[in-house]
């Protein structure tokens, strides 16, 4: 760390450590000289005191001179003689050796250093060698006895001679210790003016290096904050930062304003942000979460597999006010940041369209509007046929249940039990279309396609139990749905009067009387259904009805009206023809299709189903047979009209090769051989190309039937 | 509602429950087989041997069933290693599988779908003493010729 | 090393028992949340596996209280319960990690393994 700073900012330390240490040199310098210049400046007073000294003893000289040639009184010279003399050579004598002076301004002693210059060594020399001059001349005088006239000539006559001498020398040294004084002032000034130019110079090294400095780190700050706006704006993932106090970092990806329609993301607390868009639960769990990868016990590795933000739901309002259903999808990645801080990264990536692309989103909304049209195609219908209906539609999907169920006891039935349900659920979906109950058709046909699905599966793998789940599951639906319209049947009924909500139905042209038993009156639904049905066709044909203007008993009516639903389907998608071909082969425009019931009275039946159309078309049944492998070539070649018939009647052959609502699946005939099985009749079909086929089905009517039926051909 | 998400979510639970007792087995696992999903009739008496029951609140009400024949629980109590197979073992493992099942369940239908611990009952189930939805749907399965099935009433 | 079960079933108490190497020098049961917290007060386990759903006291209530008593036991949770936000609480409550039910033996030691690992590494 120390290395780290050290190596960052040597540039700054080195400059700051020279800064110092400029300033200090001029400081010690300063300090330095400036006590010299003190000591010099004593000197020169000491020097100048000396002069002074050398006047004042030839003065007191004098003085002696004068008050001893009259007699007088001289004492007082001798004693101001004795003082100056005193100060004098003591000074002189610390100048020439170093010693203790009294100081001119204080009075008191003070040690000075022996002069070591040349030109004050040679002033003082002069000065020392006259000096011994005056100390002999002197000396007489300086004793205590009486001065003699012969002492106090000679010293006089030397000290007027020398006095001068002595006074310039002494003025001399004064001039010299001004110029070391003077010499000194000037290396003062200039040992200053070159230090703090120094600093100077360092100082604006100092402040034009951090600018430069400051400079070029704002230019990469921008630059980085350049690119990562750059990055933010383009990325196309909602991005941001979550800090430990889990707030909201102010750099966030611009994308992530466009997956949350908000421009207020910055500085936001996590926790109302979230709660914009997700419930409160979602939005507790995420926190939880999210606070794990700030909790030290936990490895954030041991973590990521357990986020709770994986394609949620979010509710988005736009800025137009429209409320958005999204779904997103949130990664996280702890962060440790320059700063030391640790962060949370997190992804936000919008794959609403994938999920719907995968889901069923959108089923739900058709989903209403199949059930309000289930309640308003149901309530015309009489209450007895709907009941009927309800009756016959429950007993069929108990029967498709237990067809699901058995299928778990032999694991390989599979092809069989699909065959069987799906006649099941055709001769509903012919019922249903006969009462004009398209929604609930719709629903058989979806079955219908779900059924076909499977089968197609199994064709090319091996289907297990699980794949029957849809079939199940809408089984599930229908019962519901039965259920539901029965209870609410029944509370219309008990509000009186749901049968009178449709009129009475009269386009039934019911030959030969005028009656319609209204226990009769889903046959008479016949000739509507015809007609729907023809539509859907693009043909034209008159359904006749014979021999329903006597009572049908309600069982038999159940056995028999699947069949000529069947039937009449049968006819529509195969036999008539359009009207355009029917002109051409000279036929009425429209088709003729006739059902007659007729009984012996002893329980001898004979259903006739007749129409005028193309008759069977008995070389697209040879081509078909082929084709879907049940039979090779030869023996197809082989077979004749009877033969081809009969395959006809087994599964899984149709001359169409569209499937629609009508036909297409090769189930009706089956579902007709079937229900003629369970009347334990006989089923006999003649047919000539292109001008008719019958369909005659005889039967008793009394006990149930056994399985023992036949099927006769004749042309 | 039952939505397909829910029936999936369980043929997968029992997938993987059971390819966890199969490690030892081929990979395509198929010692497990599950039948077609039927429902249940109304009213009528369901359910093999033993069952565990696990109540489910929150967002969606109602029971989870998983009912098996003894010679399964054998089966599988014989795989853990148990060499108890008494009826105090078999009890404590049809409700455990239970509770493992509807427990894996709330990886799809989430925290909100609340489950009870396990209850156990011996021999079948009378409908009348639960408040069923009308036809719930039943997933029979077989392991390794041992039949069970998952009862799903929500 | 010693290891700690605790699960309201037997039977994924002793496929626990039999499953985990020789890692521990002692295993002990408990059979719900007030059980195990004597076993932790007594016996100090360093590692504990911890069922959710149990009657008594839950897995959450046990982990709060036993990070208390014994903050550098080593917990992690088996459950069914497979949904993330059980998951989270879990962690949030001071459990290390987290296995689903069911679990494969090699599942297991790698969960306690990778628990374990974590403490040495940190």
């Amino acid at each position: 760390m120390f290395r780290s700073i050290f190596g960052k900012y040597r540039f700054l330390v080195v400059s700051i450590a020279l800064f110092l240490i400029f300033d200090l040199g001029v400081l010690t310098l300063n300090f330095y000289t400036s006590g010299k210049i003190a000591e010099q400046t004593e000197l020169i007073n000491l020097a100048a005191r000396q002069s002074t000294l050398t006047q004042q003893m030839s003065k007191a000289t004098l003085y002696i001179k004068a008050q001893k040639l009259q007699q007088w009184v001289y004492q007082s010279g001798v004693d101001e003689l004795k003082e100056h003399y005193t100060i004098f050579d003591e000074t002189l004598s610390a100048f020439t050796g170093g010693g203790l002076v009294e100081s001119v301004e204080t009075s008191l002693p003070i040690e000075i250093n022996a002069l070591t210059d040349g030109d004050g060594k040679a002033i003082l020399d002069e000065a020392n060698r006259l000096w011994a001059g005056f100390q002999v001349a002197i000396a007489p005088l300086m004793v205590d006895t009486l001065i003699t006239d012969d002492e106090i000539r000679p010293a006089s006559a030397f000290i007027a001679k020398h006095n001068v001498d002595m006074f310039n020398h002494m003025n001399a040294l004064t001039t010299h210790f001004t110029e070391v004084a003077e010499r000194q002032t000037t290396l003062l000034r200039r040992a200053q003016i070159i230090g703090i130019g120094l600093a100077t110079i360092n100082f604006f090294v100092i402040l034009f290096h951090f600018i430069r400095q400051l400079r070029s780190r704002e230019r990469v700050i921008q630059t980085k904050q350049y690119e990562s706006d750059q990055i933010l704006s383009t990325i196309n993932e909602g991005v941001f930062l979550v800090g430990r106090d889990l707030v909201m970092s102010g750099q966030y990806s611009k994308h992530l304003e466009t997956v949350f329609a908000t421009q207020n993301v910055s500085g936001q607390r996590l926790e109302s942000f979230l709660s914009n868009y997700f419930p409160t639960k979602t939005v507790d769990t995420a926190l939880e979460f999210v606070r794990l990868y700030f909790l030290d016990h936990i490895d954030s590795s041991l973590i990521a597999d357990v986020n709770p933000l994986k394609k949620v739901e979010a509710n988005i309002v736009l800025e137009n006010g429209e409320l958005q259903r999204k779904y997103l999808d949130f990664s996280f990645a702890y962060l440790q940041t320059d700063s030391g801080k640790p962060s949370l990264l997190v992804t936000v990536n919008d794959i609403t369209a994938g999920v719907l692309l995968e889901g069923k989103e959108q089923e739900s909304a058709g989903e209403l509007e199949q059930k309000i049209s289930l309640i308003t195609q149901t309530l015309p219908i009489p209450e007895k046929e709907l009941q009927c209906f309800f009756d016959e539609s429950l007993a069929s999907f108990d029967s498709i249940n237990t067809l699901l169920k058995d299928t778990g006891r032999v694991t390989d039935s599979y092809e069989n039990t699909l065959t069987r349900i799906s006649r099941e659920a055709h001769k509903l979906k012919g019922n249903a279309a006969a009462l004009e109950l398209d929604w609930f058709a719709n629903r058989m046909h979806q079955f219908e396609d779900s059924l076909e699905a499977i089968r197609t599966r199994s064709r090319v793998s091996r289907v297990s139990g699980e794949d029957l789940l849809p079939l199940t599951m809408q089984l599930k639906e229908c019962y519901d749905d039965i259920e539901v319209l029965s209870e609410l049947k029944k509370k219309l009924l008990s509000y009186g009067g749901a049968n009178n909500v449709k009129p009475p139905l009269n386009r039934v042209e019911n030959v030969g009387s005028d009656k319609q038993p209204i226990e009769n009156k889903r046959w008479f639904g016949l000739v509507n259904y015809t007609n729907r049905v023809a539509a859907e066709k693009d043909v034209v044909v008159d359904l006749k009805l014979r021999g329903f203007n006597k009572i049908v008993p309600a069982p038999l009516t159940e056995k028999l009206y699947p069949i000529v639903v069947q039937l009449v389907r049968n006819s529509v998608s195969h036999g008539i023809e359009s009207q355009l071909t029917r002109s051409n082969l000279k036929k009425p425009n429209h088709g003729q299709i006739s059902v007659s019931l007729s009984d012996d009275r002893k329980g001898n039946y004979r259903l006739l189903f007749e129409d005028d159309g193309r008759g069977f078309d008995y070389e697209a049944i040879r081509t078909d047979i082929v084709k879907k492998g049940l039979i090779d070539e030869a023996a197809a070649m082989a077979l004749g009209k009877t033969g081809l018939v009969r395959y006809a009647f087994i599964d899984s052959i149709s001359s169409h090769s569209v499937v629609d609502t009508v036909s297409g699946r090769g189930v009706g005939l089956p579902l007709v051989w079937e229900q003629v099985r369970q009347l334990n009749g006989k089923l006999k079909v003649r047919s000539v190309q292109n001008e008719f086929t019958q369909f005659i089905i005889d039967f008793k009517y009394e006990a149930q039937s056994k399985d023992n039926a036949t099927i006769q051909k004749a042309s | 509602m039952i939505e397909r998400k829910h029936i999936d979510v369980f043929i997968e639970g029992l997938r993987h429950y059971f390819s966890h007792l199969d490690l030892t087995a081929k990979d395509d696992n198929d010692s497990l087989y599950i039948g077609a999903p039927y429902l249940m009739e109304t009213d009528k008496e369901a359910g093999l041997d033993y069952t565990g029951v696990i109540s489910i609140s929150g967002n969606s009400t109602g029971h989870i069933f998983f009912s098996a024949k003894s010679s399964l629980l054998n089966f599988i109590l014989l795989k853990y290693g148990e060499r108890d197979f008494s009826e105090l073992f078999k009890r404590d493992l049809v409700g455990e599988v239970a509770n493992t099942l509807a427990g894996n369940a709330r990886k799809v239908l989430g925290s909100e779908f609340h489950i009870s611990p396990p209850k156990v009952i011996n021999g079948k189930i009378n409908p009348r003493n639960y408040r069923l939805s009308s036809r719930c749907y039943i997933l029979p399965m077989r392991w390794n010729s041992n039949k069970a099935e998952l009862i799903i009433s929500i | 090393m010693k290891l700690l079960i605790v699960d309201d079933s037997l039977i994924i108490r002793n496929k626990i028992d039999r499953c985990i190497l020789q890692r521990f020098s002692e295993v002990m049961h408990a059979e719900n949340g007030k059980q195990a917290l004597e076993v932790v007060i007594a016996n100090k386990p360093d590692v504990i596996t911890m069922d959710l759903t149990m009657p008594h006291m839950s897995g959450n209530e046990a982990v709060k209280e036993i990070i208390k008593i014994a903050p550098n036991t080593r917990i992690f949770v088996v459950s069914a319960l497979a949904d993330k936000a059980t998951a989270i609480s879990a962690l949030t409550y001071g459990a290390n990690g987290f296995l689903c039910k069911p679990f494969s033996a090699a599942e297991l030691n790698s969960a306690i393994e990778r628990i374990i690992n974590v403490e040495l590494s940190a």
